[in-house]
């Protein structure tokens, strides 16, 4: 039996909306400790992995481990069926063929309750080791997602180059180009806006702007983001949620010639 | 007035990477059609389920196209079978397996069987351009189908050949003989039937078909075919259809290059 209940629907569906663009299928691995899920987008150019841990519930419960299978189109059309300050359980038996979603509003008492069928999927689960990256940044979400929302619309490459003290967003395209230079800083009054860098190697990497501005879309969930950065291998973007977090892995982009 | 748009990242073109998370050792090999591909890649599993569907099963055929064409009676005179139209007394056209020769003038019948020959040309490893001979109006070769059940299941194309492309083949090793000048009339470019209704003589009678259709009112002698390059299979049936046994003892195949 699962049931696992959020404070707020809100959360649930910005991790939703947050990767519901890239990925349509996922397996939900709803375990003692918390749910996981884990997707690669049909390109193979980017992995999704989500944790929520039981310190992101308000109230968790699952004594067998159960995976949910779910499309996620069909989801966030349940999900916006709820209002965002409502709680929402998640309910499941051991060997679901569906799932139930109740949302609760305690003031009105209104309760709704919806049943998504389950889906089958074949999807292998994925052991991510943890790398050590060359580079490490922290900045502003929504910071990052202005950048990369900005620089897009020049180019559908976005270059990132980290050197010691300067971080370099560049887009140059048909229409013209555009950059936007960052240097760490620390505010003392908001530390939310502060950017951090630990760089052990410079990097100069460019991703698919398409991929980026799907990435971006989980800084609802956290005012920071965590870029690692390694030259030659896929790139974390990470949003953490108050028990768990949401990354992303993205391939970057090489030259033809090598 | 031109617009010239200036070199993107300074002429320098940016890949893709993708993450090695499983596709590389994704690849599955079909037990029935033998291809291998990569379920997790998009056009994979098209272009899979396009050569599966036609390799196993053949192509869909409508029962009004092409020109219906009888086999020749056992004394080998021609009988001409009336046009598709007049289905009266036309039987091909009502028969569950017929052959018909496809009109060059048509284009939906030659865009359909140019699409089964690229599927045949991959499986034959052949040349993808050598259908100019049967596609052109007026032109010297002929393309026919064995159509059975609605779905063109095998095919031949075959084109009129000139004396200096005559030769002679040793089946065994698959070499050309130097010096002999042998002279054939009918060269069999494709031949190729898919594979579910493999062993069925229906190569054979699309060659009968092919001998005796080619030239208006004319059977061409079985002698007079040749072969292009065949195949380990298509040896088979040539060495059966028309092979010559050499006095030196080697099976010689007609063919042409």
């Amino acid at each position: 039996m699962l049931e696992a209940k959020f404070e707020e629907a809100s959360l649930f569906k910005k991790i939703i909306d947050g990767f519901k663009d890239c990925v349509q299928l996922v397996n939900f691995q709803c375990k003692e400790d918390g749910i996981i899920a884990q997707a690669v987008d049909d390109s193979r150019v980017l992995l999704v992995s989500l944790e929520i841990g039981i310190e992101a519930f308000q109230e968790y419960r699952c004594d067998h481990p159960v995976t949910l299978g779910i499309d996620l189109n069909s989801l966030s059309k349940v999900l916006r069926c709820g209002n965002n300050s409502d709680t929402l359980t998640l309910i499941a038996d051991d060997t679901p063929d569906s799932v139930l979603l109740l949302f609760e509003d305690t003031k009105k008492d209104r309760i709704a309750e919806y049943s998504l069928k389950l889906m089958d999927i074949d999807a292998d689960f994925l052991k991510i080791e943890e790398l050590a990256y060359d580079t490490t940044l922290l900045m502003p979400s929504s910071e990052f997602t202005k950048i990369v929302r900005d620089l897009s619309q020049f180019s559908d490459s976005l270059n990132i180059m980290i050197t010691k003290e300067t971080i370099k967003f560049v887009a140059d395209g048909d229409i013209g180009s555009g950059s936007v230079i960052l240097k760490p800083f620390v505010n003392m009054d908001r530390p939310e806006e502060s950017i951090k860098l630990e760089m052990d190697q410079p990097v100069d990497l460019t991703f698919g702007s398409k991929y980026l501005q799907d990435i971006v879309k989980g800084s609802a969930l956290s005012e920071k983001v965590g870029v690692r950065l390694s030259s030659e291998a896929p790139a974390l973007f990470q949003f953490d949620l108050k028990s768990g977090y949401l990354q992303f892995f993205l391939a970057p982009k090489f030259n033809d010639e090598e | 007035m031109a617009v010239k748009s200036s070199k993107k990242n300074g002429g320098k073109k940016l890949l893709q990477s993708r993450l090695q998370i499983g596709p590389t050792t994704n690849l599955t090999k079909c037990t029935k059609c033998g291809m291998t591909y990569s379920p997790s890649v998009i056009d994979d599993t098209t272009t899979h389920k396009n050569y599966h569907e036609m390799h196993l099963k053949g192509k869909k055929w409508p029962a009004t196209w092409g020109l219906g064409i009888s086999l020749p009676s056992s004394d080998g005179s021609t009988a001409l079978t009336p046009p598709s139209s007049s289905s009266k007394r036309g039987i091909s056209n009502t028969k569950a397996e017929r052959i018909v020769m496809v009109r060059s003038d048509h284009q939906p019948e030659v865009r359909t069987t140019l699409h089964i020959l690229d599927i045949v040309n991959d499986e034959l490893h052949a040349p993808h351009n050598e259908n100019e001979f049967w596609c052109r109006p007026n032109s010297n070769g002929k393309a026919f189908l064995y159509v059975k059940e609605d779905r063109a299941v095998g095919v031949i194309t075959v084109e009129l050949l000139k004396p200096e492309r005559c030769r002679w083949m040793i089946y065994e090793d698959r070499s050309i003989v130097d010096g002999v000048e042998p002279r054939f009339i009918l060269g069999v470019s494709r031949i190729w039937v898919c594979r579910t209704q493999r062993n069925k003589g229906i190569a054979t009678k699309l060659l009968e078909a092919a001998r005796s259709n080619t030239i208006y009112g004319k059977t061409i002698e079985k002698w007079a075919m040749a072969w292009s390059q065949p195949t380990d299979s298509g040896g088979k049936l040539a060495s059966h259809y028309n092979g010559v046994r050499h006095k030196s003892g080697k099976l010689l195949i007609p063919c042409y290059i």
